[in-house]
């Protein structure tokens, strides 16, 4: 029995912003930046450990839309074209800096970071990054779970039970195309979770969710363990609570590790600070300024705008300090918990957004890559481990359920339902019910009443992300958010004007939405007819 | 001429040669280590992205409005937190009039159009539930209810106050708020370890109580919302 269990969770997630028309929209940079930043240097810290043979264990969630896009021959075409750009940019860059020593060597360690990514993804993957992860699955290094098809906000359909069951028949169905197997279990979008939920999971076999720490805290009945254990749901379904404390030390804004002076700071981007014309060819072919990549500073004081130059080496060497210290606090924390539990190991769940991880910060992977390597070195008696082998372990599990809760600000809905974004529920739920009318009606569609059936489900799943309404909250990418909203509620509509037979089947526009919104091809209209329990 | 001065400008001469030699050598090796320019793949981009814009029209282009009505009875309730809900109706024209031809026109206009919250945690019979009204202006599709209590089941009617009293046109499913602590249920098999329960979770949410619980006036003061536009 070690000392206790830390289980990772990294919840990757990206919406759709797949979009065959054109080649302009900024939101597909954040595709390309993740898979940059995050998604490929997580792959070589996972190969790292699966080489050294190192006891990883590590639970990553990848969303249905992330795995669709990674898939998509045209995304994949259109990174190779975006990072061939960058490395013309990182040309330029090193004979721009060249008298400069401090920004010099930083020009020279970014052609070589993006010359390295574009190889690995093209030579060294053959663009199939989901089958390079499905690889360290196999392995037994990380465990690969769905979330929602499109990050539904599940406790906002809760009175169109057929729109959650297909959120989540959506995700197994696409999980199992990509990993050939069963998820063991789910991510609920932004941990939102209301009693009743888990009866679907359950119908579906998944084994485990996760929730935010009072959804345990406050479970009925109140659990021996706190989040310190597991609880298991009437449907059979066990729900583990987040770990606050080790949250703290990475999510918080003002007190975790990705802070630190000696971090590069995100927000200083040449795309913002040289001259116009020189990053014209790089940036928003309207001139719009943007995140090129580029980021020479380090946060040098997280309140002052002065910023230093970033120094690669010290930011690797707070990487592993910051990891010891991580490594540390768990042990003493674990000690503590160990004390009052001695029948069982206490178990630290830390779920993050993977995204933090190299993107917003960039040391992340490294980070993780300490945690997992210095473990030994700090406290033997700490093991890592995925929720679905505790399940394994432990099998007796409280019988308890959990409360009506989210991860975000707050611990509840207010976030996804405001003055923002209130405005779309009410559509999302008309289109809910109209899908749930056509699919009894037209049970026996086929040809094209079949295929305008199947892209309004595609269109009302990709409506429902919970993305949208994040964004409108958060003030950043409002007008897309909107539009998109709009976009496919509105195609929602029409497909259903056609079906119902209001207005005339038109096979173009048909034809026209299966081109530009190919998500799920293999999702199926009947499912939203389907009994939930 | 010094025999000396030409041997010196022989080693000269030599010494220029051999350096241009070790320059171009050096400069090879460095530039066959260089990671290769995609040249051919990236300049016509860069071309074409200097080029004057030819792009088909945006997903968002001509997009139309959502409807602002569905000529429907639709209502929804939904918990925001353990002490808020969101509501949202539409009331169609025949519920309406079947609703208003029992009383006389020019009173039914005149009757204010209301919010009428039940707690159905203790008497699931709504007709029986206490229950508080909430004023709305003329022509609200939705309403933000604060200063509920947390685990709490809750139905909503709208309709309009007449003089006969609170005539209901749409009425919500129940929901159930959130809990806002702790449970006070126990399993005797799994009593809890009160070391582990960890610091009640930081909130920072004003009401932790509703003012005065069940009376209208709090009610109205705690109730914000928005008009149709």
């Amino acid at each position: 029995m070690s000392k206790g269990l830390i289980a990772f969770v990294l919840h990757a997630h990206l919406p759709y912003i797949r979009h065959n028309d054109r080649e302009d929209y900024l939101e597909e940079r954040w595709f390309f930046e993740a898979i940059t930043e995050c998604y490929l240097p997580l792959l070589q810290v996972f190969e790292g450990w699966d080489r050294d043979d190192l006891q990883g264990s590590l639970t990553l969630t990848m969303s249905p839309t992330l795995l669709s896009m990674l898939a998509d021959p045209l995304m994949q075409e259109r990174y190779v074209n975006h990072m061939s750009n960058l490395t013309l940019l990182a040309e330029l860059e090193i004979e721009r800096t060249q008298e400069d020593p401090a920004f010099s060597a930083l020009a020279h360690l970014y052609r070589h970071r993006f010359s390295e990514a574009l190889h690995s993804f093209n030579d060294r993957y053959y663009r199939d990054l989901i089958g390079a992860f499905r690889r360290l699955m196999d392995r037994g290094i990380v465990e690969i779970i769905p979330c929602p098809a499109t990050h539904g906000y599940l406790p906002f359909m809760r009175f169109y039970r057929e729109a959650q069951r297909v959120q989540i028949a959506t995700a197994v169905n696409t999980y199992e195309g990509f990993f050939h197997r069963p998820p063991q279990g789910i991510w609920l979008s932004e941990c939102a979770y209301h009693p009743g939920l888990e009866n679907i999971l359950a119908e579906f076999h998944l084994k485990y969710f996760i929730t935010d720490a009072h959804g345990v805290q406050f479970a009925t009945p109140q659990p021996r363990y706190g989040t310190y254990a597991p609880i298991m749901t009437p449907a059979g379904v066990a729900a583990f609570g987040r770990d606050l404390e080790s949250s703290k030390q990475v999510w918080s804004k003002d007190e975790g590790y990705p802070g630190d002076s000696d971090y590069r700071e995100y927000y200083r981007d040449i795309g913002f600070d040289l001259d116009f014309e020189y990053v014209r060819p790089f940036i928003h072919p309207e001139g719009i300024r943007l995140h090129t990549g580029f980021k020479y500073h380090r946060i040098t004081d997280r309140e002052g705008a002065h910023k230093e130059p970033y120094v690669p080496t010290w930011a690797e060497s707070k990487a592993a300090q910051h990891a010891g210290n991580f490594l540390f606090n768990r042990s003493k924390q674990l000690e503590y918990l160990n004390g009052f539990m001695p029948e069982r190991e206490p178990l630290i769940l830390c779920p993050y957004d993977a995204e933090l991880f190299g993107h917003w910060w960039y040391e992340g992977p490294r980070f993780l890559d300490q945690v997992i390597r210095r473990r030994a070195q700090v406290d033997p008696g700490i093991e890592f481990i995925t929720p679905s082998r505790y399940l394994q372990r432990y099998p007796r599990i409280q019988p308890a359920t959990p409360s009506e809760s989210s991860w975000g600000a707050e611990g509840y809905h207010e976030v996804w339902l405001e003055a923002s974004n209130h405005w779309l529920y009410r559509h999302l739920h008309q289109a809910a019910d109209r899908m749930n009318e056509l699919s009894r009606e037209q049970y026996h569609a086929d040809g094209l009443s079949q295929r305008a059936l199947n892209q309004m489900a595609r269109e009302l799943l990709l409506a429902q992300s919970s993305d949208w309404a994040f964004i409108m909250k958060t003030d950043t990418a409002v007008n897309y958010a909107v539009n998109r909203s709009v976009y496919h509620l509105n195609n929602c509509l029409a497909l259903s004007d056609m079906i119902s037979g209001k207005k005339p089947m038109d096979e173009n526009l048909v034809n026209d939405l299966e081109d530009r919104n190919p998500v799920f091809p293999r999702v199926d209209f009947r499912e939203y007819s389907r009994s939930v329990p | 001429m010094a025999p000396w001065f030409n041997f010196g400008l022989f080693l000269l001469i030599i010494f220029v040669i051999a350096m241009t030699i070790l320059l171009i050598i050096s400069w090879i090796k460095r530039e066959s280590r260089r990671q290769p320019v995609p040249l051919k793949k990236v300049m016509p981009e860069f071309s074409e992205e200097l080029a004057p814009l030819n792009l088909r029209p945006r997903f968002d282009s001509g997009l139309s409005f959502l409807p602002p009505r569905y000529g429907q009875d639709i209502m929804g309730l939904l918990p925001r937190s353990p002490f808020s809900l969101y509501a949202y109706w539409e009331v169609s024209a025949e519920t309406e009039l079947a609703a208003a031809s029992a009383f006389d026109p020019l009173e039914w206009e005149k009757s204010p159009w209301k919010l009428r919250l039940f707690d159905v945690t203790d008497q699931a019979d709504f007709a029986e539930a206490p229950y508080v009204d909430i004023s709305i202006p003329d022509g609200a599709d939705h309403w933000y209810i604060h200063g509920v209590n947390p685990s709490h089941r809750y139905r909503l009617a709208v309709g309009r106050l007449t003089r006969e009293g609170f005539v209901p046109l749409l009425l919500s499913e129940a929901v159930l708020t959130p809990a806002a602590a702790p449970s006070p249920i126990i399993d005797p098999e799994w009593p809890p370890i009160a070391a582990l329960q960890g610091k009640p979770y930081q909130r920072q949410n004003p009401l932790t109580s509703p003012a005065g619980a069940w009376s209208a006036l709090s009610w109205n003061k705690a109730s914000s919302g928005g008009t149709t536009k």
